[in-house]
């Protein structure tokens, strides 16, 4: 009995931890743009493009 | 298969690079060769942008140590346009920062002081790219965010409440009592109470909204149900009894918001813009001073001041005319297509386009004093009113409200002696369970989807009560000009048989600069013809042009003649000897007699409206198969408006340049072109991509919808009929309520799913 009580427990903190981020993720505007970021991250380096010209030029 | 050299996205025709972005990165990062080198870095198309006046309406920062805009960009492909965007700072100077937002299209730059819009968008243009510098109020930009943060807030918390009740609800469906039973039904109501008060708000407010102006809506029935079950629920609960209804009342209610905010997402969300500045905003007009003159933007020109319009510029106040005379395109406002001839000291109202050379103008107003801004603000207002229809689904809920409710006192009255107070249980069951789920849930994603079919199709449809306002009407009503017909004319015939290119090209060379729609079409007839390098052409305005040229006098005049069947009549002269004569009618559309049969076809009554005269009117209604007696002639824009008023319900098509009022005031309103955002905001249903053969396309789109959604009710009624009557018969129960919820959404879903996907 008290172990089911203790795990209710667990799972009503837990479950308040999942609303809770998701309420603070949301109002810290995560949510705003979904498809840019995953753009954002192919990203090559383009400063080893120019520093490789200097080092030629050097 | 074939990939991009940079990005290895799948390229056709055996290009290198997918997109001129990958190009221009690829060169970056292997070469160091800087995106913007040898690109020309000013256009004249943009130089305006420059001008400080002109700049500041897009400027929506307000600390002056930096500016900031954002534009509308065209031309993105794939994620090398996002990088190469953002990367603004690192090759173009004075640039803080650049985000893009892929999703909505939109690229937000911060500049230092000195940097230019009008630079920045060439600039943008040389990478590849369309910008459009989008000039919204900041404020209500954020109130639309934190609305939309504020729905997902609620369905995230419902969706909570409703898993958690429904893993509590389990064991005790399952037979779950004593102490441990107690302790979950009380965990259910303590968890139940986020919901009631926070997630359900919405559905209060709109409730109350309704009671106001005395009308039931679904919401009303929601919110009955929603509180019945909470109260019965929780007085169940603390008399000891099963009939505990959280777990089906928060999945009911989780589902609701969830297809409410689809729904939301996809209507369109440019709206409220202000059809007026979105005319005049681009453009920098010169006002003449002791100086000489200056630039400003249209909201900084007073009365008394003169103006020099250019050429194919838009006007933005009432205004006289000072130069001698010059020919106005009057289209905006009349819906007449041929240019009107002003002379000195007529009155030219705001919204007017000038055809001829640059032309002085005496302001009288500024411009939201003008005519035509008070014409638009009554199109604001009437905006609010045309949301406000009773749709099926209202209709219904009033009706399933007030049969489940007299229902429910009846079986009250005549049982409570036999069954005391069970009587009163049965009754909030039958409430309870008697909220068709269909009503709440069905027809928004029935509605969400037909919007998501029509936007993928090229319709910006502007709410969902289209669907069901179309299905009901029987007449349709062309605008001519512009709909029916191109605005520009075609050469249809000319005699003598063969024009000497000679000819051609001197007739050409004369009409060079000219905007006339006679010339437009000259020119597209005979565009593979040279032009003649003909020099001060005179334009005897509404007239025709005149010049000489090798020694010879050349013109090209309207004629006085009628050139019959409804043509026009344009004479070339040598010498002033008459040589050639030139026919022009108006360019039908390819297919609108198709169109007009299918409209037949489908019993529906074809009218045309038009502001053109009578006897060319009729010839083209002949033409495509409309009967003279449905023909309204010589209309101005204000009784275009009230000829729509007397005809209504009808479907009105129009395009958004010249027919704003009538698109607002129809039942429904179709535009097939005009500026986007204005039209958007007056028409229903808009096209810009798309030929007549799009209203057939939406008016089955609507039927397939409309009967999606009849089928949906009737079977929610029939499901509900049952479940209400097994309720006052004393078999429902919290098990059996948690199975016939979900089942008829289930059902419901999927058949909106499979008629609509």
């Amino acid at each position: 009995m008290s172990t089911i009580l203790f795990m209710v427990a667990v799972a009503l903190i837990l479950s308040i931890t999942f609303v809770v981020s998701y309420l603070w993720a949301l109002s810290s505007g995560q949510f705003n743009d979904l498809d840019t970021p995953a753009l954002r991250i192919l990203k090559d380096d383009i400063l080893k493009g120019t520093e490789r010209k200097n080092h030629e030029q050097q | 298969m074939e990939v991009c050299a940079y990005c290895r996205a799948p390229v056709s025709n055996g290009a290198k690079f997918c997109c001129q972005s990958c190009e221009l990165l690829s060169a970056w990062v292997t070469d160091g060769v800087s995106p913007l080198a040898s690109k020309k870095l000013t256009s004249s198309q943009w130089d305006k942008f420059n001008l400080i006046e002109l700049e500041s309406q897009f400027n929506s920062s307000t600390c002056p140590l930096f500016k900031k805009f954002r534009f509308y960009i065209e031309g993105l492909q794939c994620s090398s346009c996002v990088h190469l965007l953002e990367d603004f700072p690192l090759y173009f100077s004075g640039i803080v920062s650049s985000k893009l937002n892929y999703s909505q299209r939109t690229l937000e730059v911060q500049t230092k002081p000195e940097v230019k819009l009008g630079d920045l968008c060439a600039a943008i243009v040389s990478l590849g790219y369309e910008p459009t510098p989008l000039n919204e109020t900041a404020d209500y930009d954020k109130a639309q965010q934190l609305e939309q943060r504020n729905e997902l807030k609620r369905i995230g918390v419902a969706g909570a409440v409703a898993g958690n009740a429904m893993l509590f609800a389990v064991p005790i469906y399952a037979g779950l009592d004593g102490s441990l039973g107690l302790i979950f039904k009380w965990i259910m109501f303590f968890t139940f109470l986020p919901l009631m008060f926070y997630s359900a708000v919405p559905f209060y407010k709109k409730a109350w909204g309704s009671l106001l102006i005395r009308r039931i809506n679904v919401d009303m029935m929601i919110t009955v149900a929603l509180w019945a079950g909470f109260i019965f629920s929780t007085y169940s609960l603390v008399m000891g009894s099963d009939d505990i209804y959280f777990d089906s009342s928060a999945s009911f209610i989780f589902l609701i918001l969830l297809t409410r905010y689809f729904l939301r997402q996809h209507q369109d969300k440019l709206l409220r813009k202000n059809i007026f500045d979105d005319l005049f905003v681009n453009s920098a007009y010169e006002i003449l001073d002791q100086k000489g003159s200056h630039y400003t933007n249209f909201k900084d020109i007073n009365p008394n001041q003169l103006l020099m319009l250019k050429r194919n510029q838009l006007l933005p106040c009432d205004s006289y005319l000072d130069s001698s005379s010059a020919t106005f395109d009057l289209s905006f406002l009349t819906g007449e297509v041929y240019p009107q001839i002003k002379h000195v000291g007529d009155a030219v109202p705001a919204g007017s386009r000038l055809l001829s050379v640059d032309a002085r103008l005496y302001i009288t107003s500024t411009a939201t004093h003008s005519n035509l801004a008070q014409a638009l603000n009554t199109i604001d207002t009437n905006v609010k009113d045309k949301n406000t229809i009773q749709t099926l689904s209202d209709v219904v809920a009033h009706r399933l409200t007030l049969v489940v409710f007299s229902l429910a006192a009846l079986f009250f009255i005549f049982t409570y002696q036999t069954l005391g107070f069970e009587a009163f249980k049965r009754c909030l069951a039958l409430i309870t369970i008697a909220c068709p789920c269909a009503v709440a849930f069905g027809t928004p994603l029935a509605f969400s989807m037909g919007l998501k079919k029509a936007a993928k199709h090229g319709f910006f449809v502007r709410t969902e009560s289209v669907f069901e306002k179309l299905a009901q009407i029987k007449k349709v009503i062309f605008d001519k000009t512009g709909t029916l017909t191109s605005s520009q004319f075609k050469l249809v015939n000319n005699f003598p048989e063969n024009i000497s290119a000679e000819n051609k090209s001197i007739i050409l060379g004369l009409e060079k600069a000219s905007l006339h729609p006679l010339a437009l079409g000259l020119k597209e007839s005979w565009s593979d013809a040279d032009i003649a390098d003909i020099k001060d052409v005179k334009e005897e305005v509404g007239n025709g042009v005149e010049a000489y040229y090798n020694g010879h006098h050349y013109q090209l005049k309207k004629s006085i003649e009628d050139g019959g069947n409804g043509a026009i009549q344009a004479d070339f002269s040598i010498d002033g000897k008459r040589s050639n004569y030139l026919f022009f009618t108006e360019n039908l559309r390819q297919e609108a007699t198709d169109v007009v049969n299918e409209f037949y076809k489908l019993n529906f009554d074809v009218k045309m409206l038009t502001g053109d005269k009578r006897v060319r009117a009729v010839e083209t209604a002949k033409k495509i198969g409309i009967r003279p007696n449905f023909v309204f002639a010589e209309q101005s824009a204000q009784s275009k408006k009230q000829i729509i008023e007397q005809e209504n319900p009808c479907l009105f098509v129009g395009d958004g340049l010249n027919d704003l009022q009538a698109l607002n005031q129809a039942y429904v309103s179709f535009a097939i072109r005009g500026s986007f955002e204005s039209t958007l905001q007056v028409s229903d249903v808009y096209a810009p991509q798309k030929d007549l053969h799009a209203l057939l396309e939406i008016i089955n789109l609507s039927k397939n919808i409309q009967s999606t959604v009849k089928i949906n009710l009737l079977f929610a009624i029939f499901y509900n009929t049952i479940g209400g009557l097994l309720a006052l018969a004393g078999y429902i129960n919290p098990l059996v309520a948690a199975v016939l919820m979900p089942v008829s959404s289930f059902l419901i879903t999927s058949h909106t799913v499979w008629r609509l996907k």
